[in-house]
Order: structure tokens, then sequence, then C-alpha cells
């Protein structure tokens, strides 16, 4: 049986993912590290510095990718990780790594913050519908001024 | 002579070409012995802008954080303020930002200030591109605002309604930028500023009726890196390299493929070398190499054979065209911004209509038959790279002739 902590890194289109990677290692260094990368990222700069690699189906996701965007979190969750760790503090990230059924889920920034995301799924949810709201009122107002009041007038 | 350098944009490690460009200036100007110093922005909420430290910086730099609330005009304004009235500078550059410029510009025109552009970000509202509907925007905000304005709300529709945007429409919401009074504030702010700085003469001759004192200051390149070797034809097929940010649409990586298809009807001789990581493109002419690390990347210059910058935007600089002339490779690129600069036409290289994939087929035709004269232009581009565009000489030519002139 496999007894040490497994945490796995989430590739985004990010400069900052093999810090990531080296950040883990060092800070954890007798961790199971699996780096989870789209198919075309090189294995070569993956050398040495992850344990394990995931392969995800996409190289990139949309938010219309539903089906498989519900593969890749069924993979994660069968993966049981001890920890995720995503590359940016976005409102989607979040919500994947909340979904993603580790027992715990952390971000790591391009200025080396790293903290854990705390949101429940339903609370990452609601963020995101805050977000919506919030939004499309900025979005109302702005539309008035620009259709409204014109500069040549 | 103290240059105060201030940019709400910068990032180490960069995030964008406007970085590099304005880390080598500061360490270049500070190796000369002038007193430079960096303020730059941070948003505490951000991941994407003002992300370095400080203290790993080889100049000194002030990092000025700004919550989400405090990322307002007048306290953006007023914080850099009190930062460069505490130091003194003699005169304040201001670099990379985007809908907040303005209201920096004229908040700080008591100083001597110059304004530095790195792409379209004074005439275009939607993004800093200007480029719509596949080729260059006619339009220009300082022009036609309304037109503009209309266009910014459509293109950044999705983003602001979602919540999911990033620094071009944080700063255009944070800054007002859709409102009318933004369009009067920024020609006033241009008309108080001492000078401004862009990359390359098409722009230089576009922003002429707005302001008396435009400088074109091109980047550069560290010319030492490269591993530079004369010219010698592969014995098999030629390499045609493009190298940069190939799935950017902006780049012409369409215009090339259509090129190379026409090419390959007449001649198989060569292969057209991407760095791209979309293995998909590949057929018998054209190969991916995947992502490279820098070091593989300034390898693929030293195998090409000739190098393609087909971009049909107008590239504010052209970096990848001095890499390749730094690297002794002849350079086929389109006639437009800063490439129609850096490409001497017929000595360093070839330039052609941007989109035209039959003059663009024609060009690399020419240079594929003559491998004497891709060396003689290959020599020639190394010996403009090091003289023109070697980060060295950037600083000493460039710079600081107009820091002096601008200073006294």
């Amino acid at each position: 049986m496999n007894t040490k902590p497994r945490i796995a890194a989430m590739y985004s289109r990010g400069t900052h993912y093999p810090r990531l990677l080296r950040f883990l290692r060092n800070e954890y260094p007798g961790c199971e590290l699996t780096a989870v990368v789209p198919p075309a990222y090189p294995e070569r700069l993956l050398e040495g510095q992850c344990d394990r690699i995931l392969r995800t189906e996409r190289e990139q996701y949309g938010l219309r990718d539903l089906r498989a965007i519900l593969t890749l979190l069924s993979t994660l969750r069968a993966e049981r990780f001890d920890a995720l760790v995503v590359m940016f503090n976005s409102v989607k990230l979040r919500l994947l790594a909340s979904g993603a059924g580790a027992a715990s889920a952390y971000v790591f920034t391009a200025d080396r913050r790293f903290f854990p995301v705390t949101l429940s799924l339903l609370g990452e949810a609601w963020d995101y519908l805050a977000r919506n709201l919030r939004g499309r009122i900025t979005y109302a107002y702005i539309a008035w001024v620009v259709k409204h009041q014109r500069v040549g007038k | 002579m103290r240059v105060a350098f201030v940019d709400l944009l910068f990032s180490w490690p960069p995030h964008g070409g406007a970085d590099v460009d304005l880390y080598h200036v500061m360490a270049g100007l500070r190796s000369e012995g002038i007193e430079a110093q960096l303020f730059f922005a941070h948003q505490t909420a951000s991941d994407e802008a003002g992300i370095a430290d400080p203290e790993s910086l080889p100049f000194p730099a002030t990092r000025i954080d700004f919550s989400p609330h405090s990322f307002a005009p007048d306290s953006v304004t007023e914080r850099f303020r009190e930062a460069l009235d505490a130091w003194r500078p003699d005169m304040v550059w201001v670099m990379h930002a985007f809908g907040m410029k303005p209201w920096l510009l004229d908040g700080l025109a008591d100083f001597t200030v110059v304004s530095r552009y790195y792409a379209h970000e004074l005439m275009c509202a939607r993004d800093p591109r200007r480029f719509k509907h596949g080729a260059p925007c006619p339009n220009d905000y300082l022009r036609t605002p309304d037109v503009c304005r209309d266009c910014a709300l459509e293109s950044q529709r999705d983003a602001i309604r979602q919540g999911t945007y990033k620094t071009w429409t944080e700063e255009y919401i944070a800054a007002r930028a859709y409102a009318p009074e933004y369009h009067a504030l920024s020609l006033g702010a241009l008309r108080k500023t001492r000078a401004l700085v862009v990359s390359n003469t098409q722009l230089a001759a576009e922003l002429a009726p707005l302001h008396d004192d435009i400088r074109v200051l091109p980047g550069g390149v560290d010319t030492g890196a490269f591993p530079h070797a004369a010219h010698e034809a592969n014995p098999g097929r030629a390499r045609i390299l493009m190298s940069g940010r190939v799935d950017d649409p902006l780049k012409g990586l369409g215009t090339l493929l259509e090129a190379g298809a026409a090419l390959w009807q007449q001649r198989q001789d060569f292969e057209i070398v991407l760095t791209h990581h979309d293995h998909d493109l590949e057929n018998d002419w054209v190969r991916c190499t995947g992502w490279l690390t820098h070091e593989e990347a300034l390898a693929e210059y030293a195998k090409a054979d000739v190098c393609v910058v087909p971009s049909v935007w107008h590239e504010p600089f052209g970096l990848v065209a001095v890499e390749a002339m730094a690297a002794g490779r002849a350079v086929v690129a389109s006639r437009t911004g800063g490439l129609a600069d850096i490409v001497l036409d017929g000595k360093t290289g070839l330039l052609v209509t941007p989109g035209d994939a039959a003059a663009l087929a024609g060009a690399l035709s020419r240079l594929l038959d003559d491998p004497g004269e891709r060396a003689r232009m290959g020599k020639a581009g190394r010996a403009r790279a090091e003289s023109d565009y070697d980060w060295r000489q950037v600083v000493r030519k460039r710079y600081l002739p107009l820091l002096e002139e601008l200073g006294g």
C-alpha cells in the first residue's frame, strides 16, 4: 500500500508550471508527485520533476466541452489525490479543484503564493453566480453610457 | 541623471515583450551609470500583472500594491505621485499600461514625462492589437472615438458580463475608458507629455499629427546568446523556420501554409519548421517542433536556411526577425510595422505584402534557389543585429542621447 501523500499538479497555460513542480518537490520531498498535463506537453520537460504523468484528454477545455470536463473530473476523482494544486486563482480552476475529489486543493500563483482553496463546490458555484450578476450589472451600466453619451455630441 | 520608469503591468519572469524590453533598458541604463529606478503596480487580486519580486531584479524597483478597490484613477495617480516625489526623478517614463495610462500621464504632468507605447494601445479601445475581421483596423480611437467605443463594448461584452476579464478590461473598467470624457482626457494627456516613444516608423508617422515629438526606439536582443555560424545550406531539404508565437493568428501562419502549399506544387526541396505544438499541422513539408526551451529555440535558428515572419497585423517591433538576423539567417518578412524597419529589403532579407501568399512563395523560392544570396543576407543581417539591435548598442546609441536631449 502506498503511504506517501499523493499530490497532483494541474497544468494550465502559464509559464510557472516548472516552478510549481520544483516548489512541490522541495516542500514535500516525500510525496508522490503527479503532473497532470495536456497530451502535447513534452515529456522531456517533466523529466526528474515528477513521479508520474497523467495526460488529460484535451489540450484545452472550454465551458462547452461538458463531456470532456466530466471525464477529466471523473479521472481525477478516481485517483483520490491527497492534494490537487492549480496554477491560477480563477473561478474555473477553483471549481475544478473543488470538484476533483482531492482531500484538499491549493493554488500556486506566478508570484509564488501558495494557498488553499477553502470554498466548497457549492461556495465556488455561488461565487461564480455572484460574479456573473455583478458583471451583468457592470456591463449594463457601461453599455448605457456608451450608447447614450457620445463623444461627438 | 535620475530616471523613473513607471509600469502598471511589469512582471518578471516576463509575461510579454514589453517586460523583456523594460528589463533590458533598465539594466542597460544602470550599467551606463544612469540612476534608473522602476516603480511598478501590483494588483493583489491579479495573477497576470505586476508579478515580480523587487529583490530579485538587477535594478532598484519599488512595488506599489493595489487592491481591486484601490485600483482607481485617483489612488493610482496619487500613490505613484507620492513615490516619485520622494525619489525626485529628473524625468519619468510611463511605460506599459492600458486604460489607466492617460490618468497617469495627466497626474504626473509636472514632471518631464515620456510615454512609451509597445503596441496600438493608444489608438485602439478594444485591445492593444488594433486588428479586426482578419486585418489591421482602419479606425483609431483618437480620431473616431464613438466607433471605437462601440467596438470595445461589443468585444468585451462576454468578459464583463461573466466577470472573467483580464488586465485590458480591468483597466478599461477601472479607468472609465468607456466614458465620453475619457477621450478628451486622452488627448489632453498627450499634449502634456514631453515625448512619445513607439517601436516603429509606421506608427510614428500615424501619430505625427497628434504630437510634435515622437521618437522611435527599437527593442533588442543579446546577440552574444545566438550561436552564430556562417550559413551553410542544409544537405537535404532546405529549412524554412517560422518561430515565436506561431499559434497567434496575427502572426500569419495561414499565409505561410498557403504559400508553402503553392511552393510544394513546384518543388519538393524544402520543409517548413514551426515552433508550434499542434502536430496535426504536419504533412510532407511541415514539421512542428513542439514546445521548446529557450536554448532549443536558439538552436533552431542555427539549423534554419531561411527564417520567415509573415505577420498580418502591424507588428509593433518584430523580435523574431531580429533574432533570425542575430543568428545570421536571411529573413522573409511582411512589409509592415517594425518588420519594415528591421529587415532591409534585398540586403538582410526580403519584404512582402502582408497576407499575400503568392508574394511570400515567390520570395521563399528566390532564396531557396540561391544559397549564395541567403548567405550574403545572413551575414549582413548579423552585422546589422550587432550594430543596431544588440541591447548594449540600443541603450548607448538610442536611449542615452535621447535622455540627454530631453533631460537637458
